[in-house]
């Protein structure tokens, strides 16, 4: 996918969640959009700033490693975390998804620079 | 759930991606990080091999000392260690996910506990488990157990 269609793709997904936050027993689903979202930024922020990047999610904390981006590895992982919990049953409140939207905000902040 | 070190049927790039993570935290954490537990498909060896075009992630639960959720504000230095361990083994073709959680776990579905406490491995502990964790024929010893 080219850069533009993944900030599109991000742009689109924000709107998702916007959406589902107008219903908070969405939390799960809320996290999994947010997620998503932010892959799309990291890949657009990736091509940006090192002309390549990874066209899946599996192995991207590593990969940003690799690239000395160590702190949207983190970000990346932080929102793994919470994802993956979800998967797992664990109940996300609030609490996550605020974590969530402000990893989302750092992400895309990255990406636009 | 037994203690045990890392399966050998990990290759050895990720079984040493595993160790250090393991080793790094304990070592900036120890006196929060109550216990680190190999769960998921690795700990039952029903893992996708390396052949699979999606083989198998890792899947480590941390559990730390406190009654926050999110484990702040420890979060994100936590995963930074993640980081500093895989930086060490770019080459380990499985991925290590590690999961976070308070000592309460009640956020936790029953189910994932249950799972947990059946296949998990312990490769990491300091003091008892955290009582979810706990098997139930250990809190409700059987008759004949008696």
């Amino acid at each position: 996918m080219q850069a533009d269609a993944h900030r599109h793709h991000a742009e689109s997904l924000e709107r998702t969640v916007t959406l589902a936050q107008q219903d908070p027993s969405t939390s799960v689903g809320i996290i999994e959009a947010t997620w998503a979202a932010a892959y799309h930024w990291l890949c657009y922020g990736c091509i940006k700033r090192h002309q390549q990047h990874r066209d899946k999610h599996q192995g991207l904390a590593a990969y940003f490693d690799s690239l000395g981006e160590r702190t949207a590895a983190q970000w990346w992982r932080e929102l793994e975390d919470l994802r993956l919990a979800g998967f797992y049953g664990n109940k996300a409140g609030s609490k996550e998804v605020q974590k969530a939207l402000d990893l989302l905000a750092r992400v895309r902040a990255w990406a636009n620079t | 759930m037994k203690h045990a070190p890392v399966p050998e049927w990990l290759d050895s790039a990720t079984r040493a991606l595993v160790e250090d993570t393991v080793a790094l935290l304990v070592q900036r954490y120890a006196d929060i990080l109550l216990t680190i537990i190999l769960f998921g498909s690795v700990a039952r060896h029903e893992e996708r091999s390396l052949d699979d075009p999606s083989p198998s992630d890792v899947d480590l639960l941390a559990i730390f000392d406190t009654t926050d959720r999110l484990v702040e504000p420890y979060r994100g230095s936590i995963f930074y260690t993640v980081g500093d361990a895989c930086c060490l083994h770019l080459d380990a073709p499985r991925e290590v996910n590690v999961l976070l959680s308070d000592r309460v776990m009640e956020t936790w579905d029953s189910m994932f506990l249950e799972n947990v406490t059946r296949d998990g491995i312990i490769l990491y502990a300091q003091g008892p488990l955290p009582m979810p964790l706990v098997p139930r024929q250990v809190l409700m010893p059987s008759k004949e157990a008696k």
